[in-house]
């Protein structure tokens, strides 16, 4: 269940805001949410940590 | 999201129960009436109980109510276990059935009973999704119970708002009694996610820990030599800003200093020339003896206690650090070339043919020339420093030996030498000044500008003396950076990764921090907008919730209206208010309300009936036939997809307009 506070129109432009302020992707936020919403209930850390491995990959090149 | 099945054995008074549970769009509001003791409150419990075991014990009224022994999970359940099913081995299930746009979810729990005893490692929980019930698999029985909260807690309600969806009468009576204040702020935090949000972070955090402790040495000392590039670089940046700052400040002073000067002057004609020539030498001798003083400062409290240690301290101090030094440089080389003994002997092989004999003598005296231990292999002083450090201890070291006290009383003698001629200098000028009325204003305004003006002038010189060494220490950083990122070239990825993820975690950090606040104007509309719908009178203009979480009911005229005595009614609508808001902020989840209407008043029951069905999600209504009258239940039952009566009987299966 994702958070509220990044459901909103609101929170998803502030978010955009701090992003850029730090040279960050908003969507690569977005995608390691969803890694740790997807990986929620499992032995977390193992599959989880190669997923952030691939999506910080992705994210630099 | 809406509830769609509801399956019970030997819960309570329900040995065998199966509810349908109908659904509408249009009428999205499901009653289940029973008298007392039909089991309404119990199937209340089982959904909670279903969705978090052991974890929604404080959730449940009953539970709380009893004695401190009877509280305890295994009494309740114990209790909870239907009366015919109190002999030899037996069960109590409960199957919830949830139903979203995407997907089916069948949470099943098991606990087996001996005797009436519940069996304690016995409790079994199953999870299955789709149309076709496809099972989850679960992971070791370890880490079961953390599965099955945290994947109820993103696909189905987490835990901690489970009580803005689902309540009792009692439930209602605790949060309209209790300090809403404290409420407020950790519902808050828990409908808008600000705890899934920190678990990212903490995550990411943990991700880059575990990440950077799996790099090689050299890749971490790369990681160590940028971050004290950056760290360095931001102490640059904000030194500049301040300097700049105070530039800014100092250029206007000065000037206004040089219009009170020639103020002074035209006062006294010929004689300006002399007093601004004595006020420029006053100020060039000044800025001196501060400059003078700073180093004696610095002199007195750093450096001549390692100065007056001695020269033998000073050299021992040394030699360690260079020894030091070169035993690091000597094992980073050890582990780069230990790590090429295979490459060696590969390309000795393609030049002469070996047997294992030679190939073994030449890999014993391969890793003998690099292994030989040095006397440093087993204590390191200053092993806290890193190699930039290090050189630069050394050459400081060597500096304090030129520092000597001949040294120290001149700059002494010099200060003191300054502080006369400053004297002198302001005497000669008091008596250029003039004694009239405007003399004396202009030269205690020239006091004035002049001592704001030096503090300013030193805060900048000491500013911009951080800022030189600042720079030499940057110039060195770099240097070592290029060293160790050499020597890690390959590992940087790696640590690219361990960055990002802390910087995203800083972000998500950032973002929980600055988005609460906005949210809490939206609360507050929700709030004032389900009051002013469910309350009978309109006294109450709006809600605001701060920062804090306090919140005012306030009314036209901005005054709060929570100094007076409300009545239990208008708290009750007032925490009914607080659950719609917070639910209609939080989650898509059915609102499910046992025997909600005993403290409210006719005109407020038929309020809440609306308010609550109007919200367009599912409303599951549990109530005693004399909790409502006849009109309300014909609202309830206009807005209904199905009435189900309730009563104690062992097998049932419900749906839509059934009658037990």
């Amino acid at each position: 269940m994702k958070s509220a506070l990044l459901q909103s129109e609101r929170g998803q432009e502030l978010l955009a805001t701090l992003a850029r302020e730090r040279d960050l992707d908003p969507q690569v936020l977005q995608k390691l949410i969803e890694a740790v919403e997807e990986h929620s209930g499992m032995i977390r850390r193992r599959g989880m940590f190669v997923r952030f491995d691939t999506i910080l990959t992705a994210s630099g090149q | 999201m809406r509830l769609s099945l509801v399956t019970l054995r030997n819960w309570k008074t329900h040995r065998r129960f199966r509810l349908e549970v109908p659904f509408h769009n249009d009428r999205p509001v499901v009653l289940l009436e029973g008298n007392n003791g039909s089991g309404k409150t119990s199937i209340l419990e089982a959904i909670v109980l279903g969705l978090y075991g052991r974890a929604g014990l404080p959730m449940v009224a009953r539970a709380n109510s009893t004695t401190r022994q009877d509280r305890s999970y295994e009494r309740f359940m114990e209790r909870a276990l239907n009366a015919k099913a109190r002999t030899g081995r037996s069960q109590i299930s409960i199957e919830l059935g949830f139903v979203t746009d995407e997907d089916e979810i069948l949470i099943e729990r098991v606990w087996h009973f001996k005797d009436g005893l519940l069996q304690r490692d016995d409790e079994e929980a199953r999870v299955y999704t789709g149309a076709d019930r496809e099972v989850v698999p679960l992971p070791d029985p370890k880490e079961e119970e953390r599965f099955l909260k945290d994947f109820i807690a993103h696909h189905v309600l987490p835990e901690n708002l489970a009580g803005f969806f689902m309540l009792d009468g009692e439930h209602l009576e605790r949060m309209a009694s209790a300090n809403v204040n404290g409420q407020v702020k950790a519902a808050l935090d828990a409908a808008m996610g600000v705890d899934q949000l920190r678990l990212v972070a903490a995550d990411l955090r943990s991700y880059a820990r575990e990440r950077r402790r799996q790099l090689p040495e050299d890749s971490a000392a790369a990681e160590a030599a940028s971050l004290a590039l950056t760290n360095l670089e931001r102490d640059i940046e904000s030194r500049t800003e301040s300097a700049d700052r105070l530039l800014s400040e100092i250029i206007p002073l000065r000037q206004q200093r040089e219009d009170v000067v020639g103020q002074i002057g035209s006062l006294h004609g010929d004689s300006y020339r002399a007093f601004k020539e004595h006020f420029e030498d006053r100020e060039r001798i000044s800025r001196d003896r501060d400059a003078m003083r700073e180093d004696l400062r610095r002199l007195l409290s750093g450096d001549l206690a390692q100065a007056l240690s001695g020269a033998n301290v000073r050299r021992a101090a040394i030699s360690r650090i260079q020894m030091e030094d070169a035993s690091e440089r000597k094992r980073l080389g050890e582990a780069q070339n230990l790590s090429r003994t295979e490459e060696f002997l590969e390309r000795f092989n393609r030049r002469v043919a070996a047997d294992n004999e030679v190939k073994g003598a030449i890999i014993e005296a391969w890793q003998e020339m690099w292994t030989r231990a040095g006397p440093l292999e087993a204590e390191r002083v200053f092993s806290h420093l890193g190699e930039s450090d290090r050189r630069a201890v050394a050459e400081h070291l060597d500096r304090l030996g030129s520092i000597s006290a001949t040294q120290i009383r001149d700059i002494a003698h010099a200060v003191s030498a300054a502080d006369d001629r400053i004297a002198a200098l302001d005497r000669g000028l008091a008596s250029q000044r003039g004694l009239d009325e405007e003399s004396r204003l202009l030269a205690a305004r020239l006091e004035t500008l002049q001592s704001e003006l030096s503090r300013t002038e030193g805060d900048h010189a000491r500013e911009m003396a951080t800022l030189e060494e600042l720079r030499e220490r940057h110039a060195k950083a770099t240097e070592h950076l290029a060293t160790a990122t050499a020597a890690g070239f390959n590992h940087s990825a790696a640590a690219e990764r361990t960055r990002q993820a802390e910087r995203y975690a800083d972000l998500i950090e950032d973002f929980s921090l600055q988005a609460s606040p906005e949210n809490l104007h939206d609360l507050s509309e929700a709030i004032s907008t389900a009051y002013r719908s469910m309350a009978q009178k309109s006294v109450v203009e709006r809600v605001e919730v701060n920062e804090d979480g306090k919140v005012a009911l306030l009314d036209i005229d901005g005054l709060d209206l929570q100094e007076l005595d409300a009545s239990a009614g208008e708290s009750h609508i007032f925490a009914l208010s607080l659950m719609s808001a917070l639910a209609s902020m939080a989650a898509d989840f059915p609102i499910i309300m046992d025997s909600p209407f005993a403290r409210l008043d006719v005109v407020h029951r038929r309020k809440v009936i609306e308010h609550f069905s109007g919200l367009g999600r599912q409303l599951v209504l549990l109530v005693h036939p004399a909790e409502l009258r006849p009109e309300e239940l014909d609202l309830i039952e206009s807005r209904s997809s199905g009435k189900i009566l309730l009563a104690s009987q062992d097998t049932r299966t419900m749906s839509a307009g059934a009658t037990a």
